[in-house]
């Protein structure tokens, strides 16, 4: 609230008279404030073991503290130790897994010359006639001695063929042309004893 | 003077050189060389089937398999050889414990106008156990330890310091094996074997072949039954403790001098003999052969030829 007539107020406040307060006023005030009242209140000392435990509690707590502190600055390589060494063995099984895992074939082409072998002359197929013509004979005889010997010219007919199927899907090599001379061998000589009989 | 010098002289003259040149033609080679590592585990097979292949395997200390494919095709033109070259085809593949390695032709009806040949050169650990089959080409193994199978056909099969477990079937394919020791079975047609150095336990099944078997001290059994073939048996020395017991039809046969010899049947046809060891019976020797010849002599004496008949 605004006073409306400020001055006025304080003119006639002014004009009051004042009034000091007796001496013993001020004499009660200050007996009354002393003593305070915490001086006033009974005090009690503890027991020792009581700072004793109070002072192990701290002693403890700082203990943890400083070794809290301590690992948690001990920690930092530690954990970068651990991280290292995972790192390695994770390396190490990858290199193990990797050695274990079998790579891709390796492959290589290369060319080069070498002089080449004399030609064959394909003679092996001149006498089928005569191999023919002497099954026929067996079949026609029906001898045992002479179905043996039929029995034994028909394998290495067979063998006859298999070797030149084989010189036609890889080629005249000398090796297989030397196996087929082996067979054709053997062949005349069964056909020689099938001629005697 | 003037010489004139006709056509067909100059080709009488120099015919001689064009055969040389012609003798000295050079051809193409192109070679694709395959490579590949696998790591042995034990319980792994290791399985190939090579067709017109030279098949090398020999032993290391690692525990890894290392295969070496080389395949090479020859003719004059380049182009052609490297056509020819394509239609080889190599497969590996793993199934389980097993590894199989094998050569085919992609079109079998594609007469080739190069020269084709294969080559595998595997080296792993003596422990792994080997099965070969061969059609064409050939097999040399040697220093394995554990198992060995071949089956071989048109196929020459070599065999050094092999020990374990062997079972070799071969058609139309020689057998060499020297320093064997083990549970062997062998069956052959058309093939001649020559034994140098074996011991353990043999059955040898055979028709139609040359046997030549050296046996050495450590041979507990050796069985041998063969048809149409003729069959040499060398007795170790300090042999004297192996027993014999011979069964021929129709054959002839030859035994040492100084064995007492026991015989058991004589036919015209069936022949049968026993020696029974001198000193205690360090191993068997069975042998039944059915038309063809006996020969038994000790391995120091050279076979002398002539064939005595009982």
């Amino acid at each position: 609230m605004k006073e409306k007539n400020h001055d006025k107020l304080r003119d006639a406040l002014n004009k009051l008279p004042a009034y000091d307060a007796p001496g013993s006023a001020w004499d009660a005030i200050n007996d009354g404030l002393s003593p305070t009242l915490a001086d006033q209140l009974p005090t009690y000392q503890p027991a020792a073991g009581v700072w004793n435990a109070i002072s192990r509690q701290i002693e403890q707590a700082e203990l943890a503290a400083l070794q809290q502190t301590g690992a948690k600055q001990r920690s930092l390589p530690w954990r970068k130790l651990a991280g290292v060494a995972a790192a390695i063995a994770l390396l190490l099984t990858i290199g193990i897994g990797l050695n274990g895992v079998d790579r891709p074939a390796k492959v290589t082409v290369a060319y080069h010359q070498e002089v080449a072998p004399a030609m064959t002359i394909h003679d092996w197929n001149t006498e089928e006639v005569s191999f023919t013509n002497a099954l026929a004979v067996i079949e026609a005889r029906n001898e045992p001695k002479l179905n043996a010997l039929g029995e034994e010219l028909v394998e290495l007919n067979e063998a006859k063929e298999e070797i030149k199927a084989i010189l036609v899907a890889y080629g005249e090599d000398a090796s297989v042309i030397r196996q087929l001379a082996e067979i054709e061998r053997d062949r005349s000589d069964i056909y020689r004893q099938i001629i005697e009989l | 003077m003037r010489v004139f010098l006709s056509i067909p002289f100059l080709l009488f003259a120099f015919s001689p050189l064009l055969d040389a040149q012609t003798s000295n033609a050079l051809r193409e080679v192109v070679t694709k060389t395959i490579e590949d590592t696998y790591t042995y585990r034990p319980g792994n097979e290791l399985a190939v089937e090579g067709e017109k292949a030279e098949i090398f395997v020999e032993t290391w200390d690692k525990q890894k398999i290392h295969v070496k494919v080389v395949m090479t095709a020859s003719h004059p033109k380049l182009e052609q050889a490297e056509t020819d070259l394509q239609n080889l085809h190599y497969i590996a593949e793993e199934a389980g414990q097993k590894i199989f390695l094998k050569n085919k032709l992609k079109d079998k009806t594609l007469r080739s106008q190069s020269e084709l040949t294969v080559h595998y050169y595997i080296t792993l650990p003596e422990e792994c156990p080997v099965y070969l089959k061969s059609h064409f080409g050939g097999a040399t193994i040697s220093n394995l330890r554990n198992q060995l199978r071949i089956n071989g056909e048109f196929s020459a099969i070599n065999i050094d310091n092999v020990q374990g477990i062997l079972d070799i079937r071969s058609r139309f394919g020689d057998i060499t094996g020297e320093r064997i020791d083990g549970n062997v079975v062998i069956n052959s047609r058309r093939s001649d074997i020559n034994l140098y150095d074996i011991g353990g336990t043999f059955n040898i099944n055979a028709q139609y072949g040359e046997l030549r078997i050296s046996p050495n001290l450590s041979m507990r059994n050796l069985h041998i039954n063969t048809d149409k073939s003729d069959v040499y048996i060398y007795e170790p020395l300090g042999g004297e403790g192996l027993a014999y017991d011979l069964s021929l039809n129709n054959g002839e046969v030859k035994l040492p001098v100084g064995r007492r010899v026991i015989e058991l049947e004589r036919t015209t046809e069936v022949r049968r003999f026993a020696i029974r060891p001198s000193k205690e019976r360090m191993g068997t020797i069975t042998a039944s052969i059915a038309f063809g010849d006996l020969y038994l002599a000790k391995q120091t004496k050279e076979l002398k030829s002539g064939i005595t008949r009982f």
